[in-house]
C-alpha cells in the first residue's frame, strides 16, 4: 500500500498522458481551459513533427487568447524549423509585427527561434546584427536574457543591459529579478572562460541575497518583499552548489568543500532533507582528491539518510576496491540514523471522516507521514 | 502511514481521489494552505518523512526522484526490522 502511495506521481503522469492522447476536442465548441492544455499537452508530445505541427496549429487557431499561446508557439516553430524553414521565417516575421509590445512572452519566442534558425544554418554575420538590432531597440530584461544565452558575441552586453532595464524598472514581483539577471550573467561568465569576474559576480549575488533574507526576515507573510526573499532563500543552495561543482571542475577541491558547507539550508528541516545529495556530492570531490576514507565516509552520511540501491552499490563497490567490509559501513549508517532522529512538532488534525488523529496516536508505530495534495 | 493533504480547496476531491485509486489509509486534513509550511517546512509535495517506533523522523524526502519507491521500501522495512 505504501509502494502504491509511492508510485503515484508516476502512474497519474502516465494516466493524464494516456487521457491526453485520446482526448478529442470538438472543432466547434470553444474547449474548456483544461481540455485544451490537454491537446497542447498531447500536441507536444507527438513524436512525428509534420503531424506536431497539424496539431500545434490547430490549438493556436482554436485557443487564441491562451496563456500557454507563448508556448505553442515555441514548440511549433522548433518543429518547423524541421520540416520547412521557410515556413518557420515566415511566422518568425509576422509575430514579431503582431506582437508588439516589448514585453510579449510571443515576442521573446519569435526572437529566440530566430537566432536558433540561423544559429543551425551557421550565419554568424546574420546573428550578429540581429544582436546588435535587440540591443538597440528591445527593452524587456527575459527577452535580452533569451538573446544573451544564444550569441557569445554579444552576451556581455545583453546581460548588461538587461541588468541596467531591470534596474529602472524593478519591483518585488518583476521577474527574473536582479538578482536573478546578475546570478545568470555571472554563470555566463565562469562557461565563457572569465571565470574569476563571473565567480567574484556570484559571490556578490550570494551576499546581496543572504542580506535581502535577512532584512525580510521580520516583515508579515505577505509582504511582496518576504515572499519574494523566501524564493531567494530557496535558491541560495542550489547557487552554491553550482559554485561548488565550478571550483571542484577547476581542481580548487576545498573551495568547492566550502561551498557545499555555505549550501546547507539554514531551516534545520531544509538541512535534514538536503544531507543525502550534499553527502554524495562531497563523496565525488573527496573521490577527485583521492581519499577514499573521506569518500566513504560520506557515502555512509547519505546512507544513513536515504537507503538508495545506487548507494548501496557504490559503499559495496568502494569497499571491494579498499579491501573493507561494506557491512561495516552499513552498520554505521544504522547507528548514524538512531543519533540523528529527530522529533517532530505535534499534531491535531481531522480526517476527512472527522476522525482526530494526533502524532501521540500514531507514535508507537513506524509511520509514513505523506504531504500531498489529490490530483 | 497517513497522507495529510496540505491544500484545504482540495479536501472536496478526496473522496473521488482516494476511491479512483484504492487507497484504503487515512487522509487528513489542514486548516490553511501555510499550515505545512509553516509547521513542517514542507515546501512542496511529495513530501515524505518516515518515523520510527517512538515517533521521531529518520528520513525525511522531498519529491519523486529516481529509485524514490525503493529507498522508501528499504527505510521502512529498515525501521521493522525486516530484511
Amino acid at each position: 500500500m505504501m509502494l502504491a502511495v509511492c508510485a503515484t506521481g508516476a502512474v497519474l503522469a502516465v494516466a493524464q498522458l494516456q487521457q491526453a492522447a485520446m482526448t478529442v476536442v470538438p472543432a466547434t465548441a470553444a474547449p474548456r481551459q483544461s481540455e485544451a492544455l490537454k491537446a497542447l499537452q498531447a500536441a507536444m508530445q507527438e513524436k512525428d513533427a509534420a503531424k506536431r505541427v497539424t496539431m500545434l496549429e490547430a490549438f493556436i487557431r482554436d485557443n487564441p487568447n491562451s496563456s500557454a499561446l507563448s508556448t505553442a508557439y515555441s514548440f511549433l516553430l522548433s518543429a518547423l524549423r524541421t520540416t520547412d524553414r521557410d515556413k518557420a521565417d515566415k511566422l518568425i516575421d509576422e509575430l514579431l509585427a503582431k506582437y508588439t509590445d516589448p514585453k510579449s512572452p510571443i515576442r521573446r519566442t519569435a526572437y529566440s527561434s530566430k537566432f536558433m534558425s540561423l544559429a543551425a544554418q551557421k550565419k554568424t554575420d546574420e546573428i550578429h546584427s540581429l544582436a546588435q538590432k535587440v540591443l538597440d531597440t528591445e527593452t524587456d530584461p527575459s527577452l535580452l536574457v533569451t538573446l544573451a544565452m544564444a550569441d557569445k558575441e554579444f552576451s556581455a552586453k545583453l546581460f548588461e543591459k538587461a541588468i541596467a532595464e531591470r534596474i529602472k524598472d524593478s519591483n518585488a514581483t518583476a521577474s527574473p529579478t536582479l538578482e536573478d539577471l546578475r546570478w545568470q550573467y555571472g554563470q555566463n561568465l565562469i562557461r565563457m572562460g572569465r571565470k574569476d569576474e563571473g565567480l567574484k559576480l556570484s559571490l556578490d549575488v550570494l551576499e546581496a541575497s543572504k542580506k535581502a533574507i535577512a532584512a525580510a526576515q521580520a516583515l508579515p507573510a505577505n509582504d511582496p518583499q518576504k515572499r519574494r526573499a523566501e524564493m531567494l532563500r530557496r535558491t541560495l543552495g542550489s547557487r552554491y552548489q553550482s559554485l561548488s561543482r565550478v571550483m571542484a571542475e577547476a581542481g580548487d577541491y576545498p573551495k568547492a568543500l566550502d561551498y557545499l558547507d555555505l549550501s546547507v539550508p539554514t531551516d534545520p528541516m531544509g538541512a535534514f532533507e538536503s544531507r543525502p545529495s550534499l553527502e554524495m556530492m562531497r563523496a565525488d570531490i573527496y573521490q577527485k582528491m583521492g581519499k577514499p576514507d573521506l569518500q566513504m565516509e560520506s557515502y555512509t552520511k547519505a546512507y544513513a539518510a536515504r537507503m538508495d540501491a545506487s548507494t548501496r552499490d557504490k559503499i559495496t563497490d568502494l569497499a571491494k576496491k579498499t579491501g573493507s567490509a561494506p557491512e561495516k559501513a552499513f552498520a554505521r549508517a544504522r547507528k548514524m540514523r538512531k543519533n540523528s532522529a529527530t522529533p517532530i512538532k505535534p499534531f491535531e488534525l481531522k480526517s476527512i471522516e472527522g476522525k482526530v488523529t494526533t502524532l501521540a496516536s500514531v507514535k508507537s508505530k513506524v509511520t509514513l507521514i505523506n504531504f500531498f495534495f489529490p490530483t | 502511514m497517513v497522507a495529510i493533504n496540505v491544500n484545504p480547496s482540495q479536501d472536496k476531491d478526496i473522496p473521488e481521489w482516494r476511491a479512483k485509486n484504492k487507497y484504503t489509509f487515512p487522509v487528513l486534513v489542514t486548516p490553511d494552505r501555510e499550515y505545512a509550511r509553516t509547521n513542517y517546512s514542507v515546501p512542496g509535495t511529495p513530501t515524505n518523512l518516515i518515523l520510527n517506533s517512538s515517533g521521531k523522523m529518520v528520513f525525511r524526502h522531498l519529491g519523486y526522484g529516481p529509485g524514490g519507491e525503493v529507498a522508501m521500501e528499504a527505510e521502512i522495512r529498515e525501521l521493522l526490522g525486516l530484511k
